[in-house]
């Protein structure tokens, strides 16, 4: 997790920088292209006689636009200025949409206006217009003065375009100042189409602030005089000179600004004039003509001109200017949102691939982006991740990037018109240039992110709310209509929030697939992904559908927090997903029902030891719910156009739901780690949870299942109980001595044989457990009965069954005879060392119902026995070495003949252990000695934390021992040594390898070493140990036991019972018998190592399938009558 | 993802490169932006020197400035002799006769003629255009050649220019390019085109007649500003041809250009073909109508107000009827209950304004 919340660091940090890139290169395209499109219009444009367009009666009509709301002090200075426009062939409309001052008023006094009555043909709906005026003076023939009630910007614009007679609109700000000749550089690119036709053109806007004006003409320029001015100077230049030049040159630009814009009048018709229900009506009226002209495939041109045209004044005040971006940034997204199906559509060419998609990832994305970084700097700096020299390149560079831009923009604007040529101005603007980015730029930016903001909270509401609409429109209606129009709204709502949510979904799975790249990279292959995909694919569907059923009837039953209610469930399964992947790429297990079997205080210790729980982390989770959070909530507010989408969404996952279709490759050929890589965590989790409910919850259901798979065969009330006939194998590898020897069990944890053993394939790690075998009986081919600890000490002390999710977990334990009662009733002293909680797992219960006398664990030891390193404060316990000394000092002291059960911890994850450094040292010199191939080497270094526990435990071993054989009770003492499991954390290469583990039984006893081949198990210790210690010592032993096991002579062959194993507490999925593997109804031939190949027998496949099935109804059996033998045959033993 | 291979170290280096790039470019441009400062005011003073000497040469023969010891020095200056051509395109316009023949000696005494040239066969097309430029300000008929070899350039600002230029240069004679043109012509270079044409001959008209039947509708058209700019009477059967024209627009103009050289048969030639246009030609039509101001087609306009439904038709319609007086059909068919509510309001207006 640690490392992974470090991945996410660095993909946020690149993620960043691959955007700064992006953006960097935008801009120096916009730079170059700007240049070669100044060049190309002042260098033609510099000797154009504009006059003859004044003169002429050939020149097109242009009909001024200009909307009015109570600008009664200005507007008649505003409409004189208008008026002294050079152009012919015009008409100037003021449109006063409904203002509440003496506007009219002073409009009729000052141009002698009177109401005449107009043939108004309204083509596009507007409100109602009052009256419509005109001069009685010829002098102002070109004015009309329309009157009507208010209705916005757009609605008055829309009034104007229906009154008005010209060829070409041009729509401005009352308030603007427009150049003299203005109209006669606009109306030159309209006539100088010819194969293109031109449909806007804009020119260039300029400041106002502080320029002199006389008559409505501006005399004098000069900057603003406050700094806010100036920024917006600034913008003002980069905006018109660089970007709007260049996107026209590239024909992508969608913007004609609303204080200043031409369109062809023709055109705007036909698409319906200015949206009056969008506050950005100037881009989206833009967009919709562009969209028009390229669904209607004619060829056209959005153009802006460089010349200044146009003059403006700006807000000078920090809240008017925030609501002007605020406002701006609600208009980009209003359009985006409305033109949502050109993003990416070739069929809009340029527009959709290029221009919409720059909107959307730069001008909308951009605030955004810029503040999300703002955010997440903070969140870097609290945990102290930042990288301080990197941090300050990039803030230096972003700054002076921007500022190069800002410098650029003001020398081409100097080249082209000389707007300002004064020294100090230039200064000024460089000077703001630099001043810019930090005390401009941001206030911007959060103007963007609240009108985001501002853009939900007024434009959209909850669902609940949405809800209260549909339940009005349902009332009066029949059942059916009822249930029909339920399932449309549902679908139409759902659609949006299930189809993001798939898309986090499957890109989570992209990222889990990346994580198993980085972290296994030389072990996962293609095949892997595809399935991963796949499988995550077909699952998400199958859940989408099966939600959307649930969704439909809390719709229709009125649930009213349904929105909340499946954001917050999407996003913490995100959340769920995240985790159980991770889960898996650290321990190699899947997480399924097993979680439930542990205990609150056992699944906090696992979670506390791990290291998990740190405020990275909880950060690090609490940015997944945001990622998936913030993404359906923005949807949500969004409803499909209709529900065949999310018909055809549920109707295919119910298909996938119904049908048996495998559509992944099988991997089962491969290790079992392949085969769970590749499917999806979530519905193992779901399945296993299913499942284990069912056999909880539904005994008939269970009984059934494992009834019907087979023959029926009736194994009576306590179908493991046989009698005790197992041979003495051990007897004869002993010398016999006077008394009946000490018994010690060492089960290490997590000791696999792959590095603990020569022919292990990660390399011998043990170096001293090794050089035990050279007097001791040793098996090579040992299988433990389960993937994890929970089952090694009833297999081993009791060779017990399962029962349903392991026999510690049981309530009640049910009678039965194990090595503990039978040594204690031998007169033995039995003990259980454990470093940690013994209540883990519930060994502690097991223990005190078998009356061991010594039970040490955590709470037994005291300074100064270590600890294991904590993480975060939390450690699993005390270490092997206090473990085996608290062993040594115990059996110094005992009375009488020991039986001992030692488990160790170190070896566990997280494989924190004291004086890390030197064994860390300790796994370098012994890659080195056992001259292990590069690839091997560098496969046993990506361990080196688990293979440096090995080491520790084989150290602590070895001091263990020399200690021990300086004592007398030594030399008759038999050790019997052992791995509970291999760690799943170390690559498996075979499906046995998890359960492959060495068995070492060492004693100074054993006559001579010897090697065993066969597979045996730790079923097979228990049966084997009592017929020694009857045969050879007269060992009071039950004639009638449950051993699963019949002894170490026989095993896993077809003399024996077979091996039944579990993965997990609630995977039984494993049978070893005669040779073969059973592991998921897929058959192995197990060669040699325990490794394995694939085999398609029917007849062994039959044969070991009976066998499990057997095994599994005689668990069944154990399941429903908790009971393993009869009371008496307990009973009868002990008491005689 | 290979990036995430990359160290961090390395990272930061690759980007305090990037740093030193920038803060280079940032230096850069500031000099460079420096430059042009001085380069602009240097240009303004330039310019304003260059404008009073033509200003005195004008007025006091051209002898005295070729003294100037100065200016002679500036006139090695590039730039200078760039703001110098710009002045004397500038003052085209502004000079003729006498004074514009000064600008010519001064053309040639200076040798800006050598820079005209360079511009005109160089192969930057700003170059060129300001090369055409130039030489058509100064009426350099030596270089109509090389003009004309521009008229096939592949730039249309080139060919655009060159256009000009030749019918600048050769008058009418300068448009037999429109004989083989296929690129259109936009409005802008009609408009110059027909501005530059300041008489015509009756020899030119064979060219004109020619010119409608031209495959190029924008040829037609610039045909027929020529005709209504000479209101030349003897083309009209070739214009009333244009209105089987099939593109609308070119009908558009042809009507509009009938108003200027219309005879007694032009009025029944647009009633007979009326029925058959569409909504735009209609409008077109009856505003013909207006212009003449022929009350003779009264019964013809009433019949429209019974048939058409275009609400623009309807209006030109109403207006027509208002501009004849005509205002007692008109209430009478204010009464008429199953009139469209739209046209009750036109009507409604156009009593109005009786009142």
């Amino acid at each position: 997790m640690i490392d992974y919340s470090h991945l996410i660091y660095e993909i946020v940090v690149w993620l960043f920088l691959i955007y700064s890139i992006m953006i960097f290169l935008i801009y120096s395209w916009v730079g170059i292209y700007a240049f070669g499109a100044l060049k190309r219009y002042t260098d033609l444009n510099q000797y154009t006689d504009y006059k003859l367009i004044a003169t002429n009666s050939n020149a097109p009509s242009f009909s001024i636009i200009a909307p009015a709301y109570n600008e009664g002090m200005t507007i008649v200075d505003n409409v004189r200025s208008l008026l002294s426009l050079y152009y012919n062939n015009l008409e100037i409309i003021i449109v006063n949409d409904g203002s509440k001052d003496d506007s009219i008023e002073k409009l009729v006094i000052a141009y002698n206006l009177e109401l005449i009555p107009y043939d108004l043909v309204e083509i596009i709906p507007t409100k109602e217009i009052k009256g419509i005026y005109r001069s009685k003076n010829p002098a102002f023939k070109k004015l009309i003065v329309v009157d009507k009630f208010n209705g916005g910007k757009a609605d008055a614009l829309n009034v104007g375009i229906n009154v008005s007679k010209g060829k070409y609109i041009v729509c401005i700000d009352v308030d603007c100042i427009l150049e003299q000749d203005a109209l006669l550089k606009l109306a030159k690119p309209f006539m100088d189409q010819t194969d293109e036709r031109v449909i806007a053109c804009g020119g260039v806007i300029r400041l106002a602030n502080n320029c002199k004006i006389v008559d409505g003409k501006v005399v004098e320029v000069n900057l603003p005089k406050k700094w806010l001015g100036r920024f917006q100077a600034l913008e003002y230049i980069r905006a018109f000179v660089l970007g709007r030049m260049a996107w026209s040159r590239a024909s992508g630009l969608i913007l004609i600004s609303g204080a200043f814009g031409a369109f062809d009048k023709d055109l705007v018709l036909k698409c319906g004039g200015y949206d009056p229900k969008t506050v950005g009506e100037d881009m989206e009226l833009v967009v919709r003509m562009r969209r028009y002209m390229e669904e209607q495939k004619l060829k056209y041109k959005v153009l802006n001109i460089s010349d200044p045209l146009c003059w403006t004044e700006v807000p000078e005040s920090i809240d008017i200017l925030k609501k002007q971006r605020n406002r701006w940034m609600r208009g980009t997204i209003e359009t985006l949102w409305k033109h949502r199906k050109l993003m990416f559509n070739p069929k809009y060419g340029r527009l959709g691939m290029v221009s919409i998609p720059y909107w959307f990832f730069f001008e909308f994305l951009g605030p955004l982006v810029e503040f999300l970084g703002y955010c997440i700097f903070i969140i870097f700096l609290l945990f102290g991740i930042i990288n301080w020299p990197f941090f300050f390149t990039l803030f230096i560079l972003v700054v002076s990037s921007g500022i190069l831009y800002s410098i650029y923009a003001i020398l081409l604007d100097l080249m082209s018109h000389q707007v300002y040529t004064k020294r100090k101005d230039l200064l000024i603007l460089i000077g703001t240039a630099i001043l810019e980015p930090f005390f401009f730029h941001g206030r911007v930016v959060m103007a963007g992110v609240s009108g985001l903001k501002d853009y939900f909270r007024k434009q959209h509401s909850w669902g609940e709310m949405t809800r209260q609409g549909f339940q009005q429109s349902q009332e009066n209606e029949s059942a059916w209509s009822k249930i029909k129009a339920t399932i449309v709204w549902s679908l139409r709502n759902y659609t949006p929030i299930a189809f993001v949510f798939m898309l986090l979904y499957m890109a989570n799975v992209g990222l889990e697939a990346y994580w198993y790249n980085t972290k296994f990279h030389e072990q996962i292959y293609s095949a892997i992904y595809f399935n991963l995909f796949i499988d995550n694919l077909v699952f998400i569907l199958q859940f989408l559908a099966v939600c959307s059923i649930v969704y439909i009837l809390l719709v229709y039953i009125g649930f009213n927090y349904l929105n909340i209610l499946i954001i917050s469930a999407f996003s913490i399964f995100i959340l769920f997903q995240v985790i159980l992947f991770l889960y898996f790429s650290e321990s190699q297990n899947l997480l399924g029902a097993d979680v439930f079997f542990y205990s609150y205080e056992e699944i906090q210790q696992i979670i506390k030891s791990s290291g998990m729980i740190n405020l990275k982390n909880i950060a690090f989770l609490l940015l997944i719910i945001l990622f998936a959070a913030i993404p359906l909530t923005f949807v949500s507010r969004f409803k499909s156009k209709n529900a065949y989408a999310g018909a055809t969404l549920i109707f295919l996952g119910l298909i996938l739901v119904i049908l048996p279709t495998k559509f992944t490759f099988n991997v089962q050929n491969k290790s079992e780690f392949y085969s769970h890589a590749s499917i999806s965590k979530w519905r193992y989790f779901i399945n296993t949870n299913f499942n284990n409910y069912i056999n909880d919850h539904f005994e008939w259901a269970n009984n059934w299942k494992v009834n019907n798979q087979g023959n029926i065969k009736d194994f009576g009330m306590y179908p493991f109980l046989r009698s005790e006939d197992t041979n003495d194998f051990l007897g004869s590898h002993f010398n016999k001595i006077d008394r009946p020897p000490n018994l010690v069990f060492l089960i290490i944890e997590g000791l696999g044989n792959a590095y603990s053993s020569p022919n292990g394939y990660i390399g011998n790690f043990t170096p001293f457990l090794h050089s035990l075998r050279d007097k001791s009986l040793n098996w090579e081919n040992c299988l433990s009965t389960s993937g994890r600890t929970f089952s090694v000490l009833p297999s081993i002390l009791g060779s017990l069954p399962f029962s349903r999710n392991g026999f510690l977990e049981q309530n009640e334990y049910p009678l039965h005879f194990n090595l503990n009662n039978i040594f204690i009733h031998n007169g033995f002293e039995t003990g259980f060392f454990y470093g940690g909680d013994a209540s883990f797992d519930n060994m502690k219960n097991y223990m005190e119902f078998n009356k061991v006398d010594n039970l040490i664990d955590l709470q037994s030891f005291k300074y100064p026995y270590k600890k294991l390193p904590s993480q975060n404060g939390e450690s699993w316990g005390y270490d092997d070495q206090a473990v085996l000394d608290k062993v040594l000092i115990t059996t110094l002291e005992a009375k009488k003949p020991y039986m001992n059960t030692v488990l160790t911890l170190s070896t566990h994850s997280p494989f924190l252990i004291n004086d890390q450094e030197f064994f860390d040292k300790q796994v370098d010199i012994r890659i080195k000695e056992l001259n292990l191939s590069a690839d091997d080497a560098k496969l046993a270094i990506s361990y080196k934390k688990q293979l440096a526990s090995v080491m520790n435990i084989d150290h602590a071993l070895k001091n263990f021992f020399d200690t021990y054989q300086k004592r007398a009770d030594f030399s008759n003492t038999i050790f019997v040594i052992t791995g509970d499991h291999s760690m799943p954390e170390i690559v498996l290469e075979h499906k046995l390898d998890r359960y492959h583990v060495p068995l070492i039984i060492y004693s100074p006893l054993v006559k001579s070493s010897k090697s065993f081949k066969n597979i045996v198990s730790h079923y097979d210790l228990a049966p084997s140990l009592m017929a020694y210690y009857r045969t050879q010592y007269g060992f009071k032993t039950p004639s009638q036991v449950t051993w699963i096991g019949k002894g170490l002579d026989v095993g896993a062959s077809a003399n024996g019972f077979g091996i039944p194993i579990m993965q997990s507490k609630t995977q039984q999925e494993d049978f070893v018998y005669a040779g073969y593997h059973l592991s998921n109804n897929q058959l192995y031939k197990i060669i040699d190592n325990l490794s394995e190949e694939s085999d398609e027998s029917n007849s062994t496949s039959n044969l070991l399938n009976e066998r499990f099935d057997n095994f599994k109804r005689k668990n069944q059996k154990l399941i429903s009558n908790s009971a393993l033998l009869p009371d008496s045959v307990y009973h009868n033993f002990f008491n005689n | 993802m290979i990036f995430l291979k990359i160290e961090l170290h390395n990272l930061t280096l690759a980007l305090t490169a990037l740093l030193l790039f920038v803060v280079v470019l940032i230096i850069a441009v500031l000099i460079y932006g420096y430059k042009n400062y001085q380069l602009i005011n240097n240009a303004q003073q330039w310019k304003n020197l260059i404008e009073e000497k033509i200003s005195y040469s004008i007025f006091n023969g051209i002898g005295d400035i070729q003294k100037d010891q100065e200016f002679e020095k500036l006139l090695k200056n590039k730039n200078f002799k760039k703001i110098f051509i710009s002045v004397l395109i500038e003052s085209d316009q502004r000079f003729v006769g006498d004074a514009h023949k000064i600008l010519k000696d001064i053309f040639y005494i200076y040798k800006l003629d050598k820079l005209a040239w360079e511009k005109l066969q160089s192969n930057n097309i700003y170059q060129n255009v300001r090369g055409i430029q130039v030489m058509t300000a100064m009426n350099v008929i030596d270089a109509i050649n090389k003009i004309t070899h521009h008229l096939n350039h592949k730039n249309p600002y080139v060919y655009s220019e060159a256009q000009y230029s030749i019918v600048r240069l050769n008058g009418f004679e300068g448009l037999k390019f429109l004989d083989s043109l296929e690129k259109p012509l936009s409005d802008w270079q009609q408009m110059r085109l027909s501005q530059a044409i300041k008489t015509l001959s009756h020899s030119d008209f064979d060219s004109i007649c020619q010119w409608l039947s031209n495959q190029n509708q924008t040829v037609i058209n610039f045909a027929l500003s020529l005709i209504r700019k000479f209101r030349i009477h003897s083309i009209h059967d070739n214009v009333i041809n244009l209105l089987n024209h099939q593109e609308i627009y070119v009908r558009i103009n042809a009507i509009k250009t009938l108003q200027t050289i219309d005879n007694s048969t032009t009025m029944d030639t647009l009633i007979e073909i009326y029925p058959k246009q569409e909504n735009l030609i209609k409008v077109e039509i009856i505003k013909f109508i207006n212009r003449t101001g022929d009350k003779s087609r009264m019964q013809f306009i009433k019949d429209i107000l019974e048939k058409e439904r275009d609400i623009y038709i309807l209006i030109e319609v109403v207006n027509l009827l208002k501009k004849f007086n005509d205002y007692t059909h008109l209430q009478e068919k204010a009464t008429d209950i199953n009139l469209d509510s739209k046209l009750l309001t036109v009507i409604k207006n156009a009593l109005h304004s009786k009142l």
